[in-house]
């Protein structure tokens, strides 16, 4: 049995809901309601979430009540940001952009090029020939087949995008073969897409059920 | 007829899809579900039943929010009991800001149904006083699971925890002190878990956690996503930089059916598979309808 905050959540949330889904219909008061509740409610929710989570924690304590001077810089530099607002100073709030994006750069290329560029590049460099075979992996012959796919979809799909020659003879030829290894790419992420959505929808109709089973457990009818 | 069918009010469409998924959830008709041996989810659950040691730690991070819980709660809360069931201790955290609250409601869910009974601590970190029921196990905050809570910063959160942990979330979700508690105070960094779980619901996520614990730190990673992000991820697990995946609502009913405990994902397949039906009849027939308009007014 649900206690009565749990029951009223459970009105709100499932009204709410009905209200977006009718937006299948048409669009109506009820759905601009339910937008706008959403939209507000979520600035408000991350203004004051940011607050207590970033500001206070990451630079009002150390700087106010710890006494850490370098925050100082921080706190000068989140100031600029918001010269933005201001078009005479507004060229100040570059300072700060140019910090994070230099920052973030710096830390990012070195993980990216380590993480996604070499590690990739070097696993589809693959046998094909001589495997063992493999109680969960299959038969040596068909890991070398499956590696075989790897290299000729990862080469076909790259002679694709290479545009410094005309793609005719032998290179159209890889060049269509690597369209059709990204279109059975596209398709499948596609088909996961509509796997993700759908997922959505059963969510919100769990929820809609249980909705309706625990009104009628309240209400003493079932 | 053809050009009636051909110009179907999409509305129609929209009520189809929704009895497909309705129908399926009311009266369930329990159709099998049959983990892949030797796929990813499979490969995810052999990892944390064969190779994390009972007794260990397992870090969890979970970078989703409400708007994806129906994919990753499931297989959060399968993942945590499969790590009860080991005795492997979890410590959750979060790149998101949401994803301390969706930590909290995993383990409440993994309370309300399973055979563990979750004791948690007060604002000093005092543990409280709750009568075991029988039949139950208990498992304490601070002892056999933490919540760590949300820290901003990305990427740059990940490379200092990986060295400094007890700097980078000096205080857990409630802001009690992580050297409080056994399970954490003796942590330094990615040295003190056998398995790092990362439920991303997109960025930060996945990506950053590949590129910098698995790859720099060579930290054992299993990843589990939305089923939108699923196929960008397969080269990671390909290359080895993922020891499993876990894939939408697909990958979550998958592990819960190799935990042999069936949850809301389990459920939802159902569904799922009918809708999935529906719409394959959808694209056939449009297909049909598509060329013998083309055909006729070809003529």
């Amino acid at each position: 049995m649900p206690t009565p905050a749990e029951f009223v959540l459970l009105w709100v949330s499932s009204l709410l809901t009905l209200f977006v889904f009718s937006f299948l219909y048409k669009d109506n008061p009820f759905y601009k309601f339910a937008e706008y509740l959403y939209v507000g409610i979520s600035a408000g929710y991350y203004v004051a979430f940011d607050y207590q989570n970033n500001l206070v924690p990451n630079l009002w304590v150390p700087l106010v009540q710890q006494g850490k001077l370098e925050y100082i810089i921080a706190f000068v530099l989140g100031i600029l940001i918001i010269t933005r607002f201001f078009p005479k100073i507004a060229h100040l709030s570059r300072w700060s952009l140019s910090f994070m994006i230099g920052t973030v750069t710096g830390l990012a290329m070195v993980v990216v090029l380590q993480g996604d560029l070499i590690m990739q590049v070097g696993r589809t460099i693959l046998p094909v020939v001589g495997i063992p075979d493999d109680p969960v992996a299959g038969p040596g012959w068909w890991q070398g087949f499956q590696n075989l796919v790897i290299i000729i979809g990862v080469c076909a799909s790259l002679i694709y995008f290479y545009f410094s020659k005309e793609q005719r003879g032998f290179l159209g030829g890889t060049a269509k073969l690597g369209i059709w290894f990204l279109m059975i790419s596209f398709g499948a992420g596609f088909g996961f897409t509509v796997m993700a959505r759908l997922s959505l929808l059963i969510g919100r109709m769990d929820h809609l059920i249980n909705w309706v089973q625990k009104t009628i457990m309240v209400l003493g009818w079932g | 007829m053809l050009d009636k069918l051909v110009n179907l009010d999409r509305r129609i469409i929209f009520v189809m899809v929704a009895l497909a998924v309705l129908i399926p959830l009311l009266f369930p008709l329990h159709m099998p579900i049959a983990p892949l041996p030797g796929g990813p989810v499979d490969r995810a659950y052999q990892y944390l039943d064969k190779r994390v040691p009972e007794g260990g730690t397992v870090l969890m991070s979970f970078d989703y929010d409400p708007a994806t819980f129906v994919e990753l709660d499931p297989m959060a809360v399968a993942m945590v009991k499969h790590c009860f069931q080991r005795n492997i201790k979890v410590v959750a955290m979060a790149l998101w800001p949401q994803g301390a609250t969706m930590a909290e409601n995993v383990f409440k869910m993994v309370k309300d149904t399973s055979k563990f009974e979750l004791v948690p601590v007060d604002r000093n970190g005092v543990t409280r006083s709750v009568v075991i029921p029988a039949g139950k196990t208990a498992k304490y905050y601070g002892k056999d699971y933490v919540n760590l809570g949300y820290k901003a910063g990305q990427i740059l959160v990940i490379q200092s925890m990986a060295k400094d942990l007890q700097n980078t979330f000096p205080l857990d979700s409630q802001g009690v002190s992580i050297k409080q508690f056994n399970l954490t105070k003796n942590i330094r960094g990615f040295d003190g878990f056998d398995l790092l779980i990362d439920l991303s619901a997109g960025d930060p996520g996945i990506p950053i956690w590949v590129q910098v614990a698995a790859t720099q730190f060579n930290k054992p990673l299993i990843g589990g996503c939305t089923a939108v992000s699923a196929p960008g991820f397969t080269p990671y697990l390909q290359a080895g930089q993922l020891k499993g995946l876990m894939g939408g609502m697909r990958g979550a009913a998958d592990y819960e059916v190799l935990l042999k405990a069936p949850g809301t994902a389990s459920r939802g397949m159902d569904a799922q598979s009918i809708a999935h039906l529906l719409i394959i009849f959808f694209i056939v027939v449009s297909n049909i309808f598509y060329f013998s308009t083309r055909r006729r007014e070809g003529k």
